[in-house]
């Protein structure tokens, strides 16, 4: 499962050969009337081969920005900088024509709300046959609307040869989540970036969906990542986990290191602030992280996690230096925190508070 | 093959001790609601007939006792919503009874509706939508004072700022409007109005769905210390399970416009004897990579049917791995089958799923 290669932190070397899509320093930022507001600031990560990269944030961490960044959806007024290195090719630098070259066949993406990703006046098989067709242009017309039904099938669909010819509305809410899947996959590409798949969706049907993303991968062998604001979708699906905060990486590593190792103050509150379906909560309360997550256009100086962290040491250094995304015990896990390796032997649940019966 | 089929939910629950049925807060009940059923129309054509009925909540009965929190769980469109509303009289009724402290709540008329509204409160789920934009924050928690006549009573000013410092807001802020607090202050604006006028119960639809968990968590720790303090009694409406965990003392779970299994929270999370209730909380991922490993997920197939035409029998049956031809012919009665609380199925099992 986990090749040497992914072992190594990726700053400061060559872009792995053997990543599928590896991002470097990237910055995205959005001009506006109060000023920048800085939606990315500095992020670096590889996505290799059959795996599931997990990005975890709240609103406002940046993360659904950064994977707009890399399909070369954000509008124009969007100033990035970096490096989005798809088998060792810069997006950024790359002409129009080779990115629609790329997009939809290498590179394809799921959004969240399928409704509004679906056109409504055209039939579900259509519009799979349409990415079909745009990149493969000799494929028989016959061909194309038997590969519909195949990947139809592949999402599980029921009957697809007959609902091949329905139109979005008559679909529910996960055949359409499932349909978005079908034709993110319908060109096999080698990077599939998942945006909250399942957040519209009740948990029977979730279910459902994170179970065919797992069965596209098992055939597909792609890279995904999957963006996602839950905790639990991420530890049951993902290999690595990177956790966001205010547009910048707060935590990266294996998904056991982020939940069982954790390095920053940040993602131990998240799990601390979260209710378990598996624990009863007599005389336990949830950590409250205080305070509200920052604007992105005055992002607090130094650590900007600071103001909300319970272990913050202030003014100096959480409040004046910004700290480094440094490497820890292992290789592969880093954390952006001055004292990291003071969290060694805490866990969530020393940071809930416990009621006095 | 069990003598308890042929009693229907209806008969249960005229006669509670016919099966041992309902399970019971454990303190004396402050609400009681019995068969409650709401239908809307589908209407049509020119005229706008009534061509069909979409069964949104079909004869539920549950008691909430007196500062306790009763967790109603579901899927969307099982009807969960639509329950709250009836019961606090903002959707009418089709049928049903609902009883506050022995008083009917469904067929009085205004002017005691009125007073009743005193005693049952309601927090939404959108703190965007549900906060009038052009209200400053004062005149928002102030004006369920005003209707009832309370403000000057109550020191009118001074009563807000009160208000505002026990839900965690700065009562400096009193005069800013809606779109200067962000999603969870907002929340907590609602949840200052509903509380305004010293209620019993408050019934919270969805109420921390909308919050980042960071937010979420400080919204949960205020409703517990206000029923602390209060002695609120809450019916809890959410769709997530580990929240509802958290926070009820039972839990009551509803598809498609019926309650299929209700018991006290041990009783739901550690013992569910219900194929949905297992499937249900089988699905919810927890954040805890080892076990995630090792849980087996029971995934079940298609999508909840249309409640404008439900299936016969179990209303579950069309996606339940258990149904046999009984599902189809007989309904089954939401009865103790042995269990240890009451669940609606012929083939009802204990099985851990967590």
């Amino acid at each position: 499962m986990t090749t040497d290669a992914r072992l190594l932190p990726p700053e400061g070397r060559a872009p792995d050969s053997s990543a599928v899509l590896s991002v470097r320093d990237l910055h995205v930022s959005f001009p506006t009337d109060d000023g920048m507001v800085k939606a990315v600031d500095g992020v670096s990560y590889d996505v290799f081969e059959n795996e599931v990269l997990g990005i975890v944030g709240e609103s406002g961490s940046g993360k659904s920005v950064s994977s707009l960044a890399i399909l070369g959806l954000l509008p124009k007024s969007a100033h990035i900088t970096g490096e989005i290195l798809y088998r060792g090719q810069d997006l950024l630098a790359m002409r129009e024509k080779e990115k629609l070259r790329l997009r939809g066949s290498r590179l394809a993406m799921v959004f969240q709300d399928a409704l509004a990703a679906l056109n409504p006046v055209f039939t579900v098989g259509s519009q799979i046959a349409e990415a079909i067709e745009i990149h493969n242009p000799d494929m028989s017309d016959k061909d194309v609307r038997q590969r519909t039904i195949d990947l139809l099938d592949l999402v599980g669909i029921p009957n697809p040869s007959a609902r091949v010819d329905s139109y979005p509305h008559e679909f529910s809410g996960g055949m359409r989540q499932r349909t978005m899947i079908a034709m993110a996959i319908s060109n096999d590409p080698d990077v599939l970036i998942a945006d909250e798949p399942t957040t519209a969706l009740d948990v029977t049907i979730q279910a459902q969906v994170l179970e065919v993303i797992e069965r596209v991968q098992d055939r597909t062998n792609s890279a995904i990542v999957l963006i996602t604001h839950d905790l639990g979708v991420v530890a049951g699906v993902a290999d690595r986990v990177m956790v966001m905060y205010a547009g910048r990486p707060a935590e990266i590593g294996t998904v056991d290191e982020i939940f069982y190792e954790t390095r920053h103050p940040y993602t131990l509150g998240l799990m601390a602030a979260l209710p378990r379906l598996d624990e009863n909560a007599d005389g336990m309360r949830l950590h409250r992280i205080k305070g509200q997550p920052p604007s992105l256009i005055f992002v607090p100086p130094g650590c900007p996690f600071h103001p909300r962290c319970e272990f913050a040491r202030l003014p100096e250094p959480c409040a004046t230096a910004i700290p480094e995304f440094r490497g820890m015990e292992r290789p592969g896990h880093k954390a952006a925190c001055h004292f990291a390796e003071e969290l060694a032997d805490k866990n969530p649940d020393d940071l809930r508070p416990v009621v006095g019966s | 093959m069990n003598d308890t089929i042929g009693i229907t939910d209806a008969d249960v629950a005229r006669n509670p001790q016919a099966g041992g049925v309902l399970s019971r807060p454990r303190a004396e009940p402050i609400l009681e609601v019995r068969d409650l059923v709401k239908h809307f129309a589908v209407r049509a054509g020119l005229f706008r007939r009534v061509v069909n009925q979409v069964h949104a909540v079909c004869g539920i009965s549950f008691d909430l006792g007196k500062g306790e929190t009763l967790g109603l769980v579901g899927e969307s469109g099982c009807g969960k919503s639509t329950t709250g509303r009836v019961l606090l009289k903002l959707l009418p009724s089709t049928s049903g009874s609902v009883k506050f402290k022995g008083r009917e709540v469904l067929t009085t008329g205004a002017s005691e509706m009125r007073a009743l509204r005193e005693e049952l409160q309601i927090v939404f789920q959108d703190p965007y939508a549900s906060l009038n934009p052009r209200m400053t924050v004062n005149a928002i928690i102030s004006e369920p004072l005003r209707v009832h006549g309370k403000w000057q009573r109550d020191g009118g000013k001074e009563r807000v700022r009160e208000l505002m410092r026990i839900v965690g807001l700065n009562p400096e802020h009193v005069n800013r409007y809606p779109h200067e607090f962000s999603g969870g202050q907002r929340q907590r604006i609602g949840i200052a109005r509903a509380i305004a006028l010293d209620p019993d119960v408050l019934v919270l639809d969805e109420p921390v769905s909308a919050l980042d968990v960071s937010i979420q968590a400080g919204v949960i720790n205020l409703l517990e210390d206000l029923q602390d303090q209060l002695g609120l009694a809450y019916l809890f409406i959410a769709h997530d399970l580990s929240v509802v965990r958290h926070i009820s003392d039972r839990v009551a779970v509803m598809y498609l416009g019926k309650i299929v299994e209700v018991g006290t929270r041990d009783e739901i999370y550690e013992r569910p004897a219900h194929p949905y209730t297992q499937a249900l909380l089988s699905a919810v991922p927890i954040p805890d990579p080892r076990r995630e490993r090792q849980r087996q997920r029971i995934v079940l197939t298609g999508d909840v049917p249309s409640p404008a035409d439900p299936p016969t029998g179990c209303r579950f049956r069309t996606r339940c791995w258990k149904a046999q031809d009984i599902c189809a012919q007989e309904e089954p009665a939401l009865i103790d089958r042995g269990q240890g609380h009451p669940v609606a199925c012929h083939f009802a099992e204990v099985q851990q799923v967590v």
